[in-house]
């Protein structure tokens, strides 16, 4: 058993309300750099959709992710030989409209155009070549399913949803969609670093963060062919790959990133999860219903004698055991069973969890007609016990998270519906029915741990909801540069040249 | 001092040594700077026939040059047959032309594409008009003056072989035509050119990716070793 | 570029001319001992043609000895740096050899070799009758197909002769097919290929002289080509062969299925 920590985050997703609050924060910390317009290191996508950059989950077109064959595992975008003959010409690259074109506006012709009849405009320019650009498209352009003809008909996780619900999806009184945050998931198996030919991408240790070494970084752009996710970005100007950091600094400051903190839904928890090092491989090499379940396996207990004695072995300290003991993520993964990584089949083993949304909240089910003829104390199962009507087909959701496994997504669906019916009834009818109890157990849960889910839902306070680990950056420091004290008064540690592009 | 000194011992020693030295310096202190700058995020359908041609029929050509100077016997013996001369000149001609059909395709790409211009440097123009005159004056060497393939290796090849052993003859080149002499002397100036421009990428072809391990994870704490060198590389770029 | 950059460009430069400069240095130090012998120079640049005794080839390379324009020092030192083609007429008989320049003399060289000629104390040969050369082997050795035995290059490196016309194009060195009559027979080529009369084959041959029979047969094989008609293609096809190579290049690449595809956005934005 080899136990290592990793700092995870999870989007409750039935939260997230779409305001994009997330990726203007990051945007203005990090991506607000000239060849970085384009980049959004986390991003909002509406489901269904085509998200960004455009259709991201083709990997028939971009090759992201690993393939399963006989011997094990390979990357789908190339062997080790085929990387090196691929160097002058990759093919799985997105364009940069596959993105889409940055653009600003000439905002100074607002006070330089000479006096006319019309007022004057400020016409948009793009952000590459500052030149006058008809704007086509945007970083969340099908938002909200607008453009849904084109972008959100043409999502692939509808595959397998048949013709007659896909049609439904559409209707103007059945419309549905939900948001979908995406940053790097941090990969324990990622393929940018299996497919860098420089070497330059590494997971850090410690916390599992996923980072790219510029200094090494010579832009043969394969780890962002080989993201399965496209989270990995090419800075045009300066000609090196950049990624999500997951805000480390703040991190190992003890701040959420700035993503998790701006949240204004509060749908997102971060915490330290325990894995074991030895079995990813083993997971890795699943079949594609399988692979959620191998994921979990490997999520140590860490409560578990043996697995704190292993950790401490290998120099997890305390405070990160004490810290992986609170962190909302094992409840939400482990104890209660709730969440999903991002598309489980794509076997980089995403360490971002998701809670899948509920549909919309409903009356009744039936085939586009609002049932008015149940008994009230009927109406609260309905859903609960006809799940495959729900407005967001199961099959959907599955596509999107559990590698295609409905039974995954159907227990969750049905454990946040009972919590929600037991806390209603709770609340509203004052009563708990036998009815309500029934449901209860045929959700696979407790009230116990229905009260627990609830609050850790809808009343966590910020300490709640981010657990950090101590991180020792005075340790670290001492580690590289031996007297602690050498660099007091100096600012950061980064680059004391600015990251220009080379001749 | 004549220009056939000038030209075939002074230049070439100092190109090797600036080239060398600068690539090494470049490579050790200003790491940020080094990199291949690909353009395909920004323009990639012209990219593709140009790149691809040129890269694989420079790297062809190259490699045949590198064969001749460390095995010229192995020419003198395959080029003994009139048909497996024939074979390989028109081969070796062909892939020059393929290269020279890149690098065109590559210059009108950076004189059309808006995109491409916003990161085209000083430098770019530099080393594109250098490869292009490599090029042109290589197949005008091959077409006029054959069959290099032949005599290459029994009249340069001792030359480069001088300068190598620190015996420099440079007589051996005096009476050779001017475009021999000038293509020469341009990859001189190539060399002069590779630490200061894009073309240090050559130098960082990762070969070592056949054979490392897939994943790659650095413990910041842990990895002594890792930790040391850092050091060290932070100390000698006047860092830490 | 920044200071570091500069500095360190001149600190290149500087070790770059100073390599060059000792390795200049070297052997200029080293040769400067002993004056050379003009007997040893005229062995080994001036025999060839003008044989060990002196007495030259008839109809081809005049002789030395017993010739009064060689007692002009100047006129001579000027034919050896300038070279001399076109007929001459010596002691009542005309010679029209073709003599390359001999830049690779120096001035002590060249004086020595005057002196040597001028004293007219020439060494007489010793059988130096080759044996009769055979053409097909002259052949081979053209073309390379027999390698020579010290290893220098085939002639057809450089050179086209009779029907071998390298591809009907152009070559480094002249065509051979009429060298049998232009210096005078076979036994002038097979004297000329002791040392070859060039300053580009000179190097070549130095280290790897042709053995006699290897002379002989290639002056066999020049003296039956001589009167050849030469017939060339009127294509190159060096030229020809490597431009539809490269456009079989190019083709190939279109084998590569990815090479016309569209970006995913634009092939979905086109759906409309």
């Amino acid at each position: 058993m080899d136990v290592r920590a990793h700092m995870s985050m999870l989007f409750h997703l039935d939260k997230c309300i779409g305001c994009h609050t997330c990726s203007v924060a990051c945007k203005n910390l990090w991506t607000d750099r000239k060849g970085a317009e384009y980049m959004w290191w986390n991003n909002v996508e509406t489901r269904p959709g085509t998200g960004y950059p455009t259709g991201w989950e083709d990997q028939e077109h971009y090759r992201g992710g690993w393939e399963k064959n006989w011997l094990g595992i390979d990357l789908k975008v190339h062997t080790r030989t085929k990387a090196l003959a691929n160097l002058f010409y990759n093919p799985a690259l997105p364009e940069l409209d596959d993105y889409y074109e940055p653009f600003t506006f000439r905002y100074e012709d607002l006070f330089n155009a000479p006096e006319g009849k019309h007022q004057p405009t400020a016409i948009p320019i793009s952000a590459v070549t500052e030149e006058p650009i008809d704007i086509k498209s945007g970083p969340n352009w099908d938002d909200d399913l607008s453009g849904s003809p084109i972008y959100a008909a043409n999502d692939p996780n509808l595959e397998g949803v048949s013709e007659e619900v896909r049609q439904q999806m559409g209707e103007i009184e059945r419309v549905v969609f939900n948001y979908l945050p995406r940053i790097c998931n941090h990969c324990l198996n990622p393929a940018c670093v299996a497919a860098c030919p420089s070497g330059a991408i590494y997971k850090r240790g410690e916390d599992g963060v996923v980072l790219v070494n510029e200094d090494k970084c010579r832009a043969w752009r394969m780890c962002i062919s080989a993201c399965p996710y496209k989270k990995v970005y090419y800075n045009w100007s300066t000609g090196k790959s950049e990624k999500c950091i997951l805000c480390f600094p703040r991190m190992e400051t003890g701040q959420a990133p700035a993503c998790a903190h701006s949240c204004v839904g509060r749908i997102r928890y971060m915490g330290v999860l325990l894995y074991d090092a030895d079995l990813i491989q083993w997971a890795a090499e699943g079949s594609d219903e399988e692979m959620f379940d191998r994921q979990k396996e490997i999520i140590l207990d860490p409560f578990d004698p043996a697995v704190i004695e292993a950790a401490k072995a290998n120099g997890i300290d305390d405070g990160w055991i004490d810290s992986a003991q609170k962190s909302p993520i094992y409840k939400f993964v482990k104890v209660w069973n709730m969440a999903v990584p991002l598309h489980a089949e794509y076997r980089t083993l995403a360490m971002m969890y998701y809670i899948p949304p509920l549909s919309p909240v409903v009356s009744t089910i039936e085939e586009g007609l609002v049932r008015l003829d149940i008994a009230r104390e009927q109406i609260d199962f309905e859903l609960f016990n006809s799940l495959e009507k729900a407005r967001l087909p199961i099959q959907y959701l599955a596509n999107l998270f559990s590698g295609g496994n409905e039974e995954v997504i159907e227990k969750i669906l049905r454990k946040m519906l009972a919590v929600r019916i037991y806390k209603r009834r709770e609340s509203v009818e004052g009563v708990i029915d036998d009815a309500t109890m029934a449901m209860v157990e045929a959700a696979d849960t407790t009230p116990e741990e229905i009260e627990a889910i609830y609050r850790m839902t809808t009343l966590p306070t910020i300490a709640d909801r981010f657990v950090f680990p101590p991180y020792h950056r005075e340790m670290a420091a001492e580690a590289i540069f031996g007297d602690p004290l050498a660099r007091k008064g100096d600012t950061g540690l980064g680059y004391t040249k600015p990251p220009k592009r080379g001749a | 001092m004549s220009w056939n000194t000038i030209l075939f011992v002074v230049a070439p020693y100092v190109a090797i040594v600036l080239a060398v030295g600068g690539t090494m310096y470049r490579t050790r202190r200003e790491a940020f700077s080094v990199s291949s700058l690909s353009t395909q995020l920004l323009e990639h359908r012209k990219l593709f026939w140009g790149s691809f041609a040129f890269h694989w029929g420079i790297l062809a050509i190259l490699t045949a040059h590198f064969l001749a100077l460390i095995m010229p016997v192995i020419f003198d013996i395959w080029n003994g047959s009139q048909m497996r001369l024939f074979i390989l000149e028109i081969t070796g001609f062909a892939l020059a032309a393929w290269a020279l059909g890149g690098m065109l395709i590559l210059i009108y790409r950076r004189l059309t594409s808006k995109r491409v211009q916003v990161v085209t440097t000083k430098m770019d123009v530099v080393v594109l008009v250098l490869v292009l005159a490599q090029i042109v004056t290589g197949m005008w060497i091959a077409l006029g003056y054959r069959f290099g393939s032949f005599w290459g290796t029994n009249v340069f090849v001792p030359y480069v072989w001088s300068l190598i052993t620190l015996r420099p003859r440079p007589e051996l080149v005096a009476p050779l035509p001017f475009v021999l002499q000038l293509h020469a002397s341009l990859f001189w100036a190539f060399l002069i050119a590779f630490p200061f421009s894009r073309l240090v990428h050559i130098v960082t072809l990762p070969l070592p990716y056949l054979v490392r391990p897939w994943q790659k994870v650095v413990w910041v704490r842990r990895d002594r070793e890792f930790v040391a060198k850092e050091k060290k590389d932070r100390a000698s770029a006047g860092i830490g | 570029m920044n200071r570091t950059v500069q500095l360190m460009s001149t600190t290149a430069i500087a070790l770059g001319l100073l390599t060059a400069a000792m390795i200049l240095l070297l052997p200029s130090t080293a040769g400067a001992q002993e004056p050379p012998d003009g007997q040893d120079v005229y062995l080994a640049n001036c025999a060839a043609c003008h044989q060990p005794d002196g007495l030259g080839v008839s109809g081809s390379f005049p002789p030395l000895s017993g010739n009064p324009n060689v007692q002009d020092g100047d006129y001579v030192k000027s034919v050896i740096t300038g070279g001399l083609s076109g007929p001459i007429e010596v002691l009542g008989e005309t010679y029209d050899g073709v003599m390359p320049p001999f830049t690779n003399l120096s001035d002590a060289d060249i004086e020595s070799v005057i002196a040597y000629i001028q004293a007219d104390a020439f060494e007489a040969a010793g059988g130096d009758e080759l044996a009769p050369g055979d053409t097909e082997s002259g052949e081979a050795i053209f073309l390379g197909s027999r390698r020579l035995e010290n290893a220098g290059p085939a002639c057809v490196a450089c050179h086209t002769a009779a029907n071998h016309q390298s591809l009907s194009g152009y070559t480094l060195g002249p065509d051979l097919t009429d060298l049998a009559v232009r210096y005078g027979g076979a036994d002038a080529v097979a004297a000329a290929l002791t040392n070859p009369p060039s300053a580009t084959m000179q190097p070549m041959f130095d280290g790897a002289p042709m053995t006699d029979q290897e002379r002989a047969d290639l002056a066999a094989y020049f003296d039956s080509i001589s009167e050849t008609q030469v017939s060339r293609s009127p294509v190159d096809i060096l030229l020809v062969g490597g431009v539809i190579g490269m456009i079989i290049f190019f083709a190939l690449m279109l084998l590569a299925p990815r090479s016309r595809q569209r970006g995913f956005a634009d092939q979905l934005r086109s759906q409309r």
